[in-house]
């Protein structure tokens, strides 16, 4: 399952995606996508998108001489989903087959001009731009918690207290919580990893993202290939893991119910 | 994803109170019997909402098939007045049940005198509304005037028509001034009929509620500051019985002299 979170802080926006490959991709030095979608459906197609939307943003820049500002590429993102989700495939042996892609977007940016910004994509192509955005199965405990805990000028680090607020929340209450989490953040200085949150590592591959925009920064979670460069990680890990353990094995009493009763009664 | 968003589940449930119990009665699709539970209240139940339509409550699915129109939740409303006319709509956007953002534009100004607001799947809203801009603008550059709204309501239906068998999700609502400041309203299905009216249109997932408000708050020849306070009470109060609209009201007041943009702010859920 993956989620993926983002938020605006005071000139920085993070992404945060849970993987073990490194969903986050950068389109240019100050942007950053994180793409999710339909779990089966999106390795190869999720990357081809995201990479398809990289390399056009380049040429632009190469063409223009001008990088493209976080609200055009957005648009440009968004134009693409909407075109390929009413369009027909005539490759395919039966002409009527539509191929839209099932992929939700959050992009987060800085430009000079107009600072900090995330945009949330859908995979119907509904384009919005927000403070603070969720996908996934963890969206629903993460985009309540920011909610509460979320101002718009936070700091980096504030910012990193409410992200790691809303790791805790996603991995003790959500299920099919993905184990790892990579932040990413991107500010006037460019996009870049900065740090992770492990507690497991292997090569599966689960997404967690979501952003928020702060200075910008995007995290994104990576696989275990990737050496931890956050030591600060390994305590903050320590207490997760130990919080999912202690929540493992705790044993809820079966609940018998007096209340309900099921009767059929024939007409 | 596997299931089409137009199924809507073929089950219909009461929800009746009496004796201190309150009864759930279900009766599914190819039953011929309803199914029946009943929870122990321990007091005589006194007031029982129900959802109108089977397809939207009485389940804790996430995953609910909704109608496609219901997807992201909207409504909205235009009203006339004398000699000016107002539109307004619900600020929220969501994905089914879940909150996104609560500050979501769907109205949009095409020229001074002409306001479309687009309810329905926000995707083809937004898609809808850069086709309409760019028609408009072509028609400017080759009339060298502004659209009347009359013809821009043909060619809102026109482009909807061309879309019959895979339609916009989107229901138009159009207000304008037209000539000697009249003012101007329709509103269209998604594909395109229009209707048009002497007092008010409505549209959206919470439609029926606004039809009833309207009528009853609406007068004719109504002054703009009046204009507006009618129809901010329509709307708040329509919204406040849809749970997929809300989150406050966008409202545009257009005099031949001015627009005036406010923002509303209602019960924020």
């Amino acid at each position: 399952m993956e989620c993926v979170l983002g938020l605006v802080g005071k000139g920085f926006a993070i992404l945060l995606h849970k993987n073990n490959e490194d969903k986050i991709m950068l389109l240019d030095s100050h942007k950053l996508v994180a793409a999710s979608g339909e779990p089966g459906d999106l390795s190869n197609l999720g990357v081809q998108f995201t990479e398809y939307v990289q390399k056009n943003v380049s040429l632009y820049k190469f063409r223009n001489g001008i990088p493209l500002t976080t609200a055009a590429a957005a648009n440009f993102t968004r134009g693409e989903l909407a075109t390929a989700l009413r369009k027909l495939s005539f490759a395919s042996v039966r002409p009527s087959v539509k191929n839209p892609y099932s992929l939700n977007i959050l992009m987060a940016g800085y430009d000079n001009e107009s600072g900090a910004s995330l945009y949330y994509i859908d995979y119907i192509a509904t384009l919005h731009k927000v403070d603070k955005g969720a996908f996934g199965y963890g969206s629903y405990f993460s985009l309540s918690t920011m909610d509460r805990h979320y101002r718009s000028d936070m700091s980096v680090e504030e910012a990193i207290e409410l992200v790691d607020k809303c790791i805790l929340e996603i991995r003790s209450r959500l299920v099919v919580a993905p184990p790892n989490f990579v932040i990413k953040i991107v500010d006037k200085d460019g996009a870049r990893d900065y740090a992770w949150r492990q507690s497991v590592q292997f090569d599966l591959c689960c997404v967690v993202t979501f952003a928020f925009v702060g200075r910008l920064f995007l995290t994104s979670l990576f696989s275990s290939k990737i050496n931890i460069e956050d030591q600060a990680n390994d305590v903050f890990l320590q207490n997760l893991t130990q919080n999912n353990d202690n929540i493992s094995k705790q044993i809820y009493p079966k609940h018998k119910s007096n209340h309900m009763k099921n009767t059929k009664r024939s007409k | 994803m596997d299931k089409s968003p137009m199924e809507a589940e073929a089950t219909i449930y009461l929800l009746c109170g009496k004796d201190n119990k309150v009864y759930l009665l279900k009766l599914q699709k190819g039953n011929t019997s309803w199914d029946i539970s009943s929870f122990n209240l321990g007091f005589e139940p006194r007031f029982i909402f129900s959802a109108r339509k089977s397809s939207k409550l009485c389940s804790a699915n996430p995953n609910l098939p909704m109608s496609i129109f219901e997807y992201n939740g909207s409504a909205v409303v235009a009203m006339v007045g004398k000699n000016c006319f107002a539109i307004a709509s619900d600020r929220r956007l969501g994905v089914q049940l879940q909150t996104i953002a609560t500050d979501f534009q769907r109205i949009s100004k095409i020229h001074d005198r002409v306001f479309i607001g687009l309810s329905g799947l926000a995707t083809d809203v937004q898609t809808l509304y850069q086709r309409l801009v760019f028609r408009h603008k072509l028609y400017q550059l080759r009339e060298e005037r502004d659209m009347k709204p009359e013809t821009f309501a043909s060619l809102v239906s026109a482009i909807l028509y061309e879309k019959r068998f895979g339609p916009y999700l989107c229901q138009p609502v159009i207000a304008g001034l037209g000539e000697d400041d009249k003012p101007f309203i329709c509103t269209m299905d998604s594909i395109g009929a229009k209707e048009l009216a002497k007092d008010f249109v409505v549209s959206g997932t919470a439609s029926e509620s606004l039809y009833g408000a309207c009528e009853a708050m609406y007068k004719p020849d109504m002054e703009a500051e009046e204009l507006f306070e009618t129809i901010s009470q329509a709307l708040l109060s329509s919204v406040d019985r849809d749970c997929l609209s809300g989150w406050g009201g966008h409202v545009y007041v257009v005099t031949p002299t001015e627009i005036k943009e406010r923002i509303l702010k209602g019960r924020m859920d």
